[in-house]
């Protein structure tokens, strides 16, 4: 089961086109649909969880490979995730400086972006469609996209009022 | 990344302006996190590929333990109503938090119609016919390689 953690998040590390969020969509259906190593609700809350936590966004990818295979599988998550990649970063950094004028680097400079916006898109879908069953969910989603969408309110303060107002509409 | 750039080239003067935005582009180019491999990169320039490892554990060491530890916690949570609803109200952010964000990169880097045309293939091969993502990855590259080189030659 290590080995196949490690497999998966390897292949996903070096498909983040654009940055780490995008994995989002991939991780969820790998790790939910393909793999069944957590449920969905599960994967939501988790994703969920790492966003008002301290460092890297990505760190869902240890709470996925923990409920896989316990804390080894945590670590060889972040290990496939961050490995590949890094080496990568490690072996081609000067070649890259060196391109700075190349067709190929601008096409790929061009493509990075819209994959970037592409996936973030999937990953808000397929988080707000797993999750949401209340018009008050909505609500939330909504307020907290124009928040963070007209830079008003920074991420963190944006999830710790969404969970304040989750929390209150379960009060009511 | 804007704390990196303040602790690596205002604070510490590691690096000039210059090389940060050229670490910045590459970094941003490569698949991965972005702040992870500026870490790597960064770490790599001053001490070898050991720098790089001490930069990259210097930035997910902490992080991880506090992650498990809230992973182990929710694993032994009792799940009522409330819990519930807390969570139920953090993910409905964290999707609305992920919309903003895409909408806010969407209006800063998607100037032409091939771009928007990219980013609504991208979402939809992945959001709706949940294809693999390595097919789309190379669909995109594909596409842009074959209909974009026109303007992408072009500075």
């Amino acid at each position: 089961m290590i080995w196949k953690v490690l497999l998966v998040f390897a292949a996903l590390s070096l498909l983040a086109l654009g940055g780490g969020s995008a994995i989002i969509p991939e991780l969820q259906r790998q790790a939910v649909i393909e793999q069944h190593w957590l449920s969905n609700s599960q994967f939501v809350d988790f994703y969920a969880l790492t966003q008002v936590t301290p460092g890297p966004s990505m760190m869902v990818v240890a709470l996925v490979g923990y409920q896989a295979a316990g804390v080894a599988g945590a670590l060889a998550a972040m290990l496939g995730m961050f490995g590949p990649s890094s080496l990568l970063v490690l072996n081609v950094r000067h070649t890259w400086n060196r391109l700075r004028n190349s067709r190929w680097r601008r096409m790929l400079e061009r493509t990075t972006r819209p994959f970037a916006v592409g996936t973030m898109l999937a990953s808000a879908t397929l988080v707000a469609s797993s999750t949401n069953q209340h018009a008050a969910q909505w609500l939330i989603t909504l307020v907290a996209a124009g928040l963070v969408g007209s830079k008003r309110l920074g991420i963190l303060p944006t999830m710790v009022l969404s969970g304040l107002a989750g929390w209150l509409s379960g009060v009511l | 990344m804007a704390w990196i750039r303040e602790e690596t080239v205002k604070k510490r003067d590691w690096l000039s302006e210059d090389e940060f935005a050229q670490a910045v582009a590459v970094c941003q180019l490569l698949p991965g996190a972005n702040t992870l491999n500026m870490a790597v990169f960064l770490g790599s320039e001053m001490r070898g590929w050991a720098g790089a490892l001490a930069a990259l554990l210097g930035l997910v060491t902490l992080p991880f333990f506090i992650v498990l530890g809230l992973g182990l916690a929710y694993g032994r949570l009792e799940q009522g109503p409330l819990i519930r609803a807390s969570f139920g109200g953090l993910g409905a952010g964290a999707a609305g938090v992920a919309l903003g964000t895409a909408l806010q990169m969407g209006q800063k880097h998607l100037r032409d119609a091939w771009l928007v045309f990219l980013a609504a293939l991208v979402f939809a091969a992945l959001a709706g016919l949940r294809l693999h993502m390595l097919a789309v990855v190379t669909l995109v590259l594909g596409l842009s390689l074959i209909f974009d080189r026109g303007r992408a030659s072009k500075p």
